[in-house]
């Protein structure tokens, strides 16, 4: 599955504070291979929401050097950064999704933000992938109507919706069930075997052990790893 | 705003009914009615001394008033060359005594008038606009500190003065109200960013360009400026208009009517869209100073 071309993604010892405060990630370096899929754990404060912030472009690090999509950040420009977001796909642990719009328009957004697309060809796109989330008689709910599993799935839809080159997803079956999460995360791996390379955060060891991708591991600001899913299994919990 | 989505209440950013520019079109109507007024004013003074310039004529006249002890023929020859020296001065003429005496007789009979002191009288004709009468005046009475400047011209002088003074005031004040606009637009702005931040932010991550959130806040502070300078722009064409028509029916002979004229019914007309698009394009240069200010 993997390749050996150029990364998608790839750190060399960043570190990442807030403010005037500790790092919260430190000298972190791992390479993401385009096509790949793995999984990022670690305990709660570990930082792998700081680490996804870095990946999605909500923040900067404080050192060390980050390429996205070939792409030095360091000069990367502020014009530039949507160009590159409208290449990640990102599930949000608190969804984000906006509350006045419908699931069908949230699930929409990427696509009209980006352009060029015919209006019947996404009221298609979104119908056909909230039928498949399971939401097809949810359309028309608004976010504050729906339960966490239902805006989750909102939010995995959105995320994918566009075809990203990289999928972000954090603790994205947290909310559902174990039919819904594995329903998921064979749509994350049918998307991966399409070329979109995958990086889920998860708590969920079980989950790790029934898809067999190498995992990424945080403790306490530092990374580990990759290790095979076996390998992972084996290690004691930190 | 936003393609494929005609519902600005379904935007992804939801602006058109947020508290912070719910009072917009109600202060922009404020705004454009007081602006067109000061416009409209402006263009109408205008007009009037314009008016002024073409109805009257360009002539005034030297009074030197008779002193004891003084060479009255002399103190009028070295007047006249002053005038006739003076740029802008087309004709000087003295009055003849005989006038002089015809001029004062509903005053003074015709008994006593071979004793009376009389004054002496020059009449001047100039181009108009050209002459500077106080400068003049001040000029002639070097020599005497009696001498003075009368007549229509001289009058008109003033009040072209008072005219002037007036329309830079209006000027300014309509100025002032469009800045007003423009800071009104500016609050409402930074309100309206704050209460949308989360969402702001959702787009921002999802791809949207700081142009794309820009826009959406310049087109709800165009369409509810405008929604509020038309109807505030119309009132106040119509204060102008009845103001106007009550004067002139009032027939004040010594003023024309105060008609804005072609010029100043165009800048009411096109106030609205003034007040709309500086106050879109200050939303759009707030949002996207304060989108920078954040990534810093």
């Amino acid at each position: 599955m993997e390749n050996t071309a150029t990364p998608l993604v790839r750190f060399e010892r960043v570190g990442m504070r807030y403010g005037i405060g500790p790092e919260v990630l430190r000298d972190i370096s791992f390479a993401l291979p385009e096509g790949s899929f793995h999984f990022l754990t670690g305990s709660s404060g570990a930082g792998k929401s700081s680490l996804l912030r870095l990946l999605y472009l909500s923040a900067r690090p404080s050192r060390g050097l980050i390429t996205l999509f070939g792409r030095d950040l360091a000069t990367a420009r502020r014009q530039d950064l949507p160009m590159l977001r409208r290449r990640i796909g990102v599930v949000f642990q608190d969804y984000r999704l906006l509350d006045h719009l419908s699931a069908r328009e949230n699930v929409a957004l990427p696509l009209r933000l980006t352009g060029g697309v015919e209006e019947e060809e996404i009221r298609r796109n979104v119908a056909e992938l909230l039928d498949w989330v399971g939401l097809g008689d949810r359309k028309d709910a608004r976010p504050p109507t729906l339960s966490g599993g239902e805006k989750q799935r909102v939010a995995i839809a959105r995320a994918v919706i566009a075809g990203p080159r990289l999928l972000l997803a954090d603790e994205p079956t947290g909310n559902l069930d174990e039919d819904m999460a594995l329903k998921l995360m064979r749509l994350f791996a049918e998307l991966n075997r399409h070329g979109t390379t995958v990086l889920v955060a998860t708590h969920d060891r079980a989950l790790i052990r029934r898809f067999d991708y190498p995992v990424l591991r945080l403790h306490d600001g530092a990374l580990d790893g990759p290790f095979s899913a076996a390998e992972y299994g084996r290690a004691p919990s930190p | 705003m936003t393609r494929g989505n005609n519902n600005p209440n379904r935007a992804p950013l939801a602006l058109g009914r947020d508290r912070a520019t719910a009072l917009l079109p109600v202060i922009m109507a404020i705004m454009s009615f007081l602006a067109v007024l000061a416009a409209g004013g402006f263009f109408a003074i205008l007009t009037m001394t314009e008016g002024w310039s073409s109805t009257l004529t360009g002539k005034a006249t030297v009074e030197i008033p008779y002193q004891e002890g003084m060479d009255m023929d002399r103190a009028s020859a070295e007047v006249l060359k002053v005038l006739l020296d003076t740029p802008g001065i087309v004709t000087a003429l003295p009055v003849g005594e005989d006038e002089i005496r015809t001029i004062l007789s509903p005053w003074i009979g015709d008994l006593a008038q071979d004793e009376l002191p009389l004054p002496r009288l020059i009449d001047f004709t100039i181009a108009e606009g050209q002459v500077d009468l106080a400068a003049l005046e001040a000029r002639l009475r070097e020599s005497n500190a009696a001498i003075r400047i009368t007549g229509a011209q001289a009058a008109l002088q003033s009040l072209e003065d008072l005219a002037r003074l007036t329309r830079t005031i209006a000027a300014l004040a309509a100025l002032s109200l469009i800045g007003i606009a423009a800071l009104t637009a500016l609050f409402a702005t930074r309100a309206l960013l704050a209460g949308h931040r989360r969402t702001i932010e959702i787009l921002h991550l999802i791809g949207a360009t700081d142009r794309y959130i820009a826009a959406a806040f310049q087109n709800v502070f165009f369409t509810r400026a405008l929604a509020g300078a038309l109807p505030g722009a119309a009132l106040g064409a119509i204060i102008l208009w009845l103001t106007a028509y009550f004067f002139e029916r009032m027939d004040a002979a010594l003023l024309p009517a105060p008609w804005p004229g072609f010029a100043g019914w165009l800048a009411v007309a096109l106030m609205p869209a003034l007040i709309a698009l500086i106050t879109s394009l200050t939303a759009r240069f707030a949002v996207l100073a304060a989108l920078r200010r954040d990534e810093e």
